[in-house]
């Protein structure tokens, strides 16, 4: 019985522990830009070691995200206004010593850029910059929304052999159409 | 025939599963194929390949589900031994011992070796990426950078050389267009460069190109970040391909005066020639590859570990199925022998086992088809030889039932076992129930019980192995005389059994011998009556002739014939006299006696006497006393002696003898003189009355020792005596008591 206390701590501690060095995503904010709300956000303890070894060895690097823009519905699932699904990859160029990097938007090449810097490398990967959702006028005054995020890391090993993916819980934070819960922005 | 018993369950579900396992170890072998060919096809490990991990992460997910795959398998199998095991299946037993005694086997080698393997993975996988070798990876690679640093250095200082050259000879117009295609070819000339361009805020660039630089190849354009930002004042260097080398392209920013805006962006281009360019993404691509392995090295061992735990389970879950194999190609030869076993004891011989087997287990059930071909056949004998028996059975039985003599076969309880119709009718038992089974006694008419009962119990006391006796019986007003022999039946170890009983009805042979023994007494006694009537007629003849003659010797006469008609009337009063005594005899007194003390108490007649006759009386030690009336048995010895002395002539020696016989139990007494003895034809009419060899004697004398001993339930008989003489023989029951 002791011994299997004991196997069970240690499990609990492991998987703590894998817990501990979990990304997570934060500053999720919704703001009003001209006739779109747009999104931003950033990915904290994202760049594992590991990931930047694989970027320096010029191992072709994506981080994705998930958004997703949703109606509150009292009593029924809430309705799904809009999903996006944003990659961030780059690809390190040893010789030229550039970072050539690409922001997909559901499958389209959104952004590409080409850098030196390595600090600009990470943070591409790891922040959106109002991201374009949804147009002002399509969301209803009088109905509730929540903007959700979470991102797609990796994968992780798991008691040394099982694959786990690496990813953030989800956060959310509300949209309120008229302007009043997002923050208007100049364009 | 055979029906050998599936250890796996049903058979179609033994077959289902074979063909799993089948299925499964194709798949396996397809796999572990088409995983060698990707290996071949990338044995320079194409990085562009290895990078997106599609082979790692096909190798880690293949042999992760054949693990979980044979984990699973291997897990079915030895749980469902153990089950058949707990059920107590024939040869689950085995079978569980022989597997975990392989897999036991297995395990502690195979253990080693996987630890071992682990460790050299690990040290061999650590091996390839060590210090020495990213230190000389990261040398190339910085020589190769500092090589393209110092052109992108040379560059920008040129960019910004040639764009104070074109601020300050003003070779730009205000459009942002150089002023003189002289002026920058004189500068590309001037500074080395291998182009020259000078991007205004619209338009097309203005290129100037070295003419020593290849000439195919399409220049790309600068990214228009990097424009926009050297519009904003920021200089920027950017590294192309172009014509089969490197183009690095830095741009400075020109303006009219040094506070004023960018009116242009000029652009400085170094060309890096086509072999080195080569040579350094050669170099850059080596590093690249070897950071790439380095970053993937952990998969790389899981994929390692993997393998070999395929490996090891693959060995494992053979060296469980060939226990498996290995168990069922010996029980299932046993299971089929308990099956034949069962149908043999349930007596089914024509079971024949069908189990193909070419070892020691061929030949067991090869003997054990052998054996019960030949218990079939020695049960059809058998079976032949019981039919034989009950034939003989039943014909013994129709002849016990179709003879005139009774024959009643009784137990050691004195119970029936067999009783003939003969038996039935002789002991009045018909009609009535059924006496076998019942005790016999009880069965037995009141006048025989007295005299069988007795005889049974000797026989089954173990106190003599045969016994007789004649016994009249009264049953329903008739009457009926049996000869009664019980014989002990007893088996091959002397073990009592129980008895025979054989009863013979004497009845008209009695009558028959009493008819002819009265005719012969009639005759004897007409005999006898006649003998003296001729002398009494002659003599009574004789005196009335001389009556009538007047004879004068009348008187003599007279006195002579009357004398002799006296004598042979007294004679005649003598022989009925004796008959009258023979007629009148007692019945006998019975009481246990010592028969020594009769033949002393006969013997005591003649001691002293004036014969020659000497007679001497032997008695066995530990003889048993007999149940007689002493007096008759006395007279029995005295007329017996009397006839020994008579017949010797008063010489010679008589010897009496009392003994025990060993057989019958009964006690003899031997009366043997040394006389001419019996003829044979005389020993028949013997005892019979009025029959005598001498010629004085009534003939009564051994009929009334006939009688005496009969009346005592003995038996006298007459042999020759050795050297010479007669010997009489009686034989009296012992006392029971």
């Amino acid at each position: 019985m002791k011994a299997v206390i004991a196997a069970a701590a240690c499990l609990a501690a492991a998987l703590s522990s894998i817990r501990a060095e979990t990304p997570t995503l934060q500053d999720l904010t919704v703001v009003v830009e001209g006739e779109h709300y747009v999104a931003s956000c950033r990915l904290n303890a994202g760049l594992t070691p590991e990931i930047l070894e694989e970027i320096d060895a010029g191992l072709e690097t994506t981080i994705g995200y998930r958004l997703q823009c949703l109606r509150i519905r009292h009593g029924l699932p809430d309705e799904m206004i809009l999903k996006r699904r944003i990659r961030c990859t780059v690809r390190y160029d040893a010789l030229t010593k550039q970072y050539t990097l690409t922001r997909r938007v559901d499958g389209e090449v959104q952004d590409t850029r080409v850098t030196h810097d390595a600090q600009a490398m990470r943070g591409f990967l790891t922040a959106l910059h109002r991201l374009p959702l949804v147009r002002v006028a399509d969301l209803a005054p009088d109905q509730e929304y929540y903007l959700r995020a979470k991102s797609d890391i990796g994968l992780v090993w798991r008691f040394y052999l099982i694959p786990w993916t690496l990813d953030t819980d989800w956060i959310r934070v509300p949209i309120t159409p008229s302007g009043g819960g997002a923050d208007h922005v100049a364009p | 025939m055979s029906h050998p018993e599936e250890p796996a369950g049903h058979p179609a579900s033994r077959i289902r599963i074979d063909r799993v396992i089948l299925l499964g170890l194709l798949i396996l072998l397809l796999f572990f194929l088409a995983g060698y060919h990707l290996l071949r096809k990338t044995a320079n490990f194409s990085w562009p390949y290895i990078t997106n991990s599609v082979l790692l992460s096909a190798l880690l997910v293949t042999n992760a589900l054949l693990v979980l795959t044979l984990v699973t398998l291997l897990i079915r199998n030895l749980i469902k031994v153990l089950v058949e095991r707990r059920r107590g299946i024939l040869g689950s037993r085995f079978r569980t011992k022989l597997v975990f005694s392989l897999l036991l086997l297995w395990f502690v080698p195979s253990g080693i070796i996987f630890y071992a393997a682990l460790h050299m993975i690990q040290r061999s996988v650590d091996g390839w990426f060590n210090d020495p070798m990213d230190r000389l990876t990261e040398a190339s690679q910085r020589i190769v950078g500092t090589y393209y640093d110092e052109a992108g250095q040379r560059g920008a200082a040129f960019a910004r050389e040639v764009a104070r050259r074109i601020e300050s000879q003003g070779l730009l117009k205000p459009d942002g267009r150089p002023d003189s295609h002289d002026a920058l070819g004189e500068l590309l000339r001037e500074y080395h460069l291998d182009l020259i361009a000078l991007q205004g805020r619209t338009g097309p660039p203005y290129v100037v190109l070295d003419p020593h630089v290849p000439a195919t190849g399409d220049l790309q354009e600068v990214p228009s970040e990097m424009m926009r930002a050297a519009f904003r004042g920021e200089p920027f260097a950017w590294t192309s391909e172009f014509r089969g080398g490197h183009l690095i392209r830095c741009g400075h920013p020109v303006r009219a005066d040094p506070a004023g805006p960018v009116l242009a962006v000029v652009t400085v281009g170094t060309y890096i020639a086509r072999d080195l360019a080569r040579l350094a993404r050669a170099v850059t691509q080596s590093n690249e590859d070897y950071r790439q392995i380095r970053a993937q090295k952990g998969l790389i061992k899981r994929v390692y570990v993997l393998v070999f735990a395929l490996i090891t389970l693959v060995v494992l879950f053979s060296v469980t199925w060939i226990g498996l194999y290995m168990a069922r190609r010996i029980t299932e030869p046993i299971q089929s022998l308990a099956e034949g076993t069962r149908e043999i004891s349930s007596g089914n011989l024509d079971y024949r086992v069908e189990v193909e087997a070419g070892d020691e287990l061929g030949i067991l059930v090869e003997s054990f088809n052998r054996m019960t071909a030949e218990l079939k056949a020695g049960k059809q004998t058998i079976e032949r030889r019981n039919l034989e028996l009950m034939e003989r059975r039943r014909t013994i039985e129709t002849l016990l039932q179709n003879l005139t003599t009774g024959v009643v076969s009784l137990d050691r309880e004195g119970r029936v076992t067999t009783i003939n119709r003969a038996a039935l009718r002789l002991l009045a038992l018909l009609p009535g129930p059924d006496p076998v089974g019942q005790l016999f006694p009880p069965l037995l008419p009141p006048t025989g019980r007295p005299v069988i009962e007795p005889l049974l119990a000797e026989v089954l006391s173990g106190t003599r192995g045969r016994a007789a006796r004649e016994v009249d019986l009264a049953v329903g007003g008739r009457s009926s005389t049996l000869a009664v022999s019980a014989t002990a039946l007893k088996d091959d170890a002397g073990q009592l059994l129980g008895v025979i009983l054989v009863l013979e009805d004497l009845t008209d042979l009695m009558r028959a011998q009493k008819i002819a023994a009265w005719r012969e007494v009639a005759r004897r006694l007409a005999h006898e009556i006649k003998n003296p009537l001729t002398p009494i007629q002659l003599s009574a003849e004789r005196i009335r002739k001389k009556y009538a003659e007047r004879s004068g010797d009348l008187d003599e006469i007279v006195e002579q014939g009357t004398a002799a008609i006296v004598r042979e009337v007294a004679g005649l009063k003598n022989l009925v006299d004796e008959f009258s005594r023979f007629a009148r005899l007692p019945a006998p007194n019975p009481v246990s006696t010592d028969l020594r003390e009769v033949m002393d108490a006969a013997l005591a007649l003649y001691r002293g006497g004036a014969t020659q006759v000497a007679i001497l009386p032997t008695t066995e030690a530990g003889l048993p006393r007999v149940r007689v009336d002493p007096e008759q048995m006395k007279r029995v010895l005295v007329n017996l002696l009397d006839n020994a002395v008579e017949a010797m002539g008063g010489h010679g020696t008589v010897t009496v003898a009392a003994s025990r016989d060993r057989e019958t139990g009964a006690v003899r007494l031997e009366i043997a003189d040394e006389g001419p003895g019996i003829r044979p034809e005389d020993r028949e009419r013997l005892f019979v009355p009025y029959f005598s060899t001498k010629k004085s004697g009534t003939g009564l004398g051994l009929a009334i020792v006939h009688r005496i001993v009969s009346d005592h339930l003995g038996r006298i008989r007459v042999e020759d005596n050795q050297p010479r003489g007669a010997r009489f023989v009686i034989e009296l029951p012992a006392d029971a008591a």
